[in-house]
């Protein structure tokens, strides 16, 4: 007897089933549920994709904790300027897993890079968030004195976490050759200025993101065991690739390469889950739909598409949803007997107005000759 | 040998016909249309063979009793499902009365609407009802995998290749004007499936093909929030109240609806949708929000 190891095997197994038939924004990749408990404090870091996650938390019914929040003074629009409440503390676009790692190291103080303030028109910027603050500082000092104080709060949300939402955006990075402290721009960008000697270009290797999210993990779960944590690969492609190759080149390979190592990760990790956010956006099945006509930006759509099946696995299901109507037409009785002929069948005005708008006449076959007819 | 070929379908004969003639050029297309009943329908459908080699019409369509024997003597009818399709439009119903079992005209009618004004809420209360919450509630947003299932049965029984048929109109995204019009390459696609039927090599599922969109002004609007779950960006925006006019918001269509229902008297023990629905279980909560 032949025996197919797939059969039975359930309809998400199958491309047909599982992408080819479903729906427009009805494909869910994902195959297990992992509800956040009621007042978990969620927090988010990565790239730009992170925080429309971010800003989607609440909507959700879930707590989306900012450890660093202004000053009771602060005006709300400053506030919102200086960009609290953006990231769950003011660390900015985390892109890499180096950052991430990097960002835990600077917070325990496993770490301190020797090149970490930046000039910029008109002061001084942090190197590792140059785009935090709308307005340069006028002394290194007041960096390094503002950053001391990010670095606590980035330490209390570590320390405080119950889930880690982290969005892995990039492989390539600039590198100081001082230390090996990596930036989230490059030199010359936004601040700072570019001198070869003092940077280099790097893109991280599968087995070296691996390595740096492995340090990372291991050492959250030393200082917060109970927190878990959810891996996703951004969908929005590189803005450039320093790399002599083509930009969607290179984009797929660090796309491939994320996705690789959160594979891996969520394997080895029992308290580590995939979310597959970049499988959603960027699947045959959404075309290029999710995608802005910079065929970069996600939509509002693509966004709204991951939140729902973020939300069916990782929140509890809404307590008040009916069970989906039949779409039958209900049973006809007598009393009914207009709908024998209207459920579908249109009106007779309605049917030769459709007739003419497509330049046609019906066939009037009580003519003998209309067999022989032109029409 | 050319052959000619009678569609006797509801509104979209037209369609069909212009698409089946692109991919049918050696055969003659002809509509055919019949509003008889009884003996003259019977009589006029007995007739067919001496005009038409192949008839092409709905299996929702009751033929006389004369047509099984007919197809034994050769007469080739080919059925065809009438493309019904509530995913995109789960709000529009039919109405019909009870005092006189006739429907509501035009037959179009928003289930929100109808609903608020029939329980007295104000044109502005029903304007309110119209958002995701209420659409989440009501199971709008949970349509797309029963109304696939009730298209394939519709086109197994016709023999036809549904999976062929759904994966292509998927890919167009809206192919629905509303809820039982479908869009011009929607019918296309249909007509690829009976051309093949008819004999026609499988590259007619390829060939380019262009027809008129004769059912444009049967459009009901995917609402925005509906429109949103399936990636397709779309406004409120009702077909015009009068010929050549600009298309109308939620707010006058509500205000429109209103004064219809009001000059036609509608009562809530007066009517009856066609499809089940939810509404007397979830609009009142939804109101009170």
């Amino acid at each position: 007897m032949v025996v197919n190891p797939y059969r039975g095997l359930p309809d998400h197994q199958f491309w047909s089933r599982a992408v080819a038939w479903q729906g427009p924004g009805q494909i869910d990749p994902m195959t297990s549920d992992h509800p956040i408990a009621p007042g978990a404090k969620v927090v988010t870091m990565g790239s730009c994709f992170a925080q429309h996650i971010a800003r989607s938390l609440h909507g959700l019914g879930l707590t989306y904790h900012v450890a660093e929040a202004p000053p009771a003074d602060m005006p709300a629009a400053e506030a919102k300027l200086r960009n609290y409440g953006v990231f769950s503390a003011r660390y900015g676009n985390v892109y890499t897993a180096r950052q991430g790692r990097q960002l835990f190291e600077r917070a325990f103080g496993h770490f301190s890079p020797v090149d970490d303030v930046w000039e910029a028109a008109g002061g001084f910027v942090d190197a590792f968030r140059p785009q935090i603050e709308p307005v340069p500082m006028a002394n290194p000092e007041a960096v390094r004195a503002e950053a001391s104080t990010h670095l606590a709060c980035v330490r209390r949300m570590f320390e405080q976490a119950d889930w880690l939402i982290f969005t892995l955006g990039l492989t390539e990075a600039w590198r100081s050759t001082l230390d090996g402290a990596v930036y989230p721009l490059a030199p010359g960008t936004a601040a700072g200025s570019f001198d070869p000697s003092r940077y280099e270009f790097v893109n991280f290797s599968a087995q070296t993101v691996r390595h740096d999210m492995q340090l990372l993990i291991d050492r959250l779960s030393i200082i917060n065991p109970n927190c878990q944590i959810i891996l996703t690969v951004s969908p929005v492609p590189l803005i450039a690739t320093y790399e002599r190759q083509h930009a969607l080149a290179a984009t797929v390979y660090s796309k491939s390469v994320l996705r690789v190592v959160a594979d891996e990760l969520s394997r080895i990790y029992s308290h580590v889950t995939y979310f597959p956010s970049f499988e959603i956006i960027t699947s045959p099945a959404a075309g290029n739909t999710y995608y802005d006509d910079d065929m970069r930006s996600i939509n509002e759509f693509g966004v709204q598409h991951v939140m729902r099946v973020f939300k069916r696995h990782f929140v509890s299901p809404a307590p008040d949803r009916l069970p989906e109507p039949t779409t039958r037409p209900v049973s006809l009785t007598p009393m009914d007997s207009a709908f024998r002929t209207r459920e579908v069948v249109c009106d007779e005005e309605i049917l030769e107005d459709a007739l003419k708008s497509s330049g046609l006449t019906a066939l009037r076959i009580t003519d003998p000759a209309a067999k022989s007819a032109e029409i | 040998m050319s052959r000619r070929i009678g569609i006797w379908g509801v509104c979209d004969t037209g369609g069909l016909t212009l698409a089946l003639q692109q991919l049918l050029p050696n055969d003659q297309i002809v509509p055919l249309q019949s509003f008889m009943v009884g003996d003259e329908l019977t009589a006029w459908f007995s007739d067919l063979p001496k005009f038409v080699d192949v008839l092409i019409t709905p299996i929702s369509r009751e033929l006389p009793e004369c047509a099984a024997a007919m197809e034994e003597t050769g007469f080739q009818i080919l059925r065809y499902p009438v493309t019904v399709f509530r995913a995109f439009h789960p709000d529009l119903f039919y109405v019909g009365r009870k005092s006189d079992g006739k429907l509501v005209e035009p037959h179009y009618n928003s289930l929100i609407c109808v609903w608020s004004f029939v329980n007295e809420v104000s044109a502005d209360g029903a304007v309110s009802l119209f958002n995701a919450g209420t659409f989440e509630a009501l199971g709008y947003f949970d349509q797309w995998n029963s109304s696939v299932a009730a298209l394939q049965i519709e086109y197994e029984r016709c023999g036809l290749d549904f999976p062929r048929y759904y994966l292509r109109v998927k890919r167009l995204g809206a192919f629905m004007h509303s809820f039982n019009h479908p869009k011009a390459q929607s019918l296309v696609t249909l007509a690829r499936l009976l051309a093949c039927k008819l004999g026609a090599p499988r590259s007619v599922m390829d060939d380019p093909v262009e027809i008129a969109d004769s059912l444009a002004s049967m459009n009901w609007p995917i609402y925005p929030d509906i429109g949103a779950v399936y990636g397709l960006r779309t406004i409120y925006a009702w077909p015009a109240v009068t010929p050549g006019g600009p298309s109308i918001g939620l707010q006058d269509f509500v205000a429109n609806s209103y004064r219809r229902y009001t000059e036609l008297g509608l009562r809530r023990d007066d009517i009856f949708f066609n499809w089940p629905n939810q509404a007397d279980n979830v609009l009142p909560a939804r109101l009170e929000r």
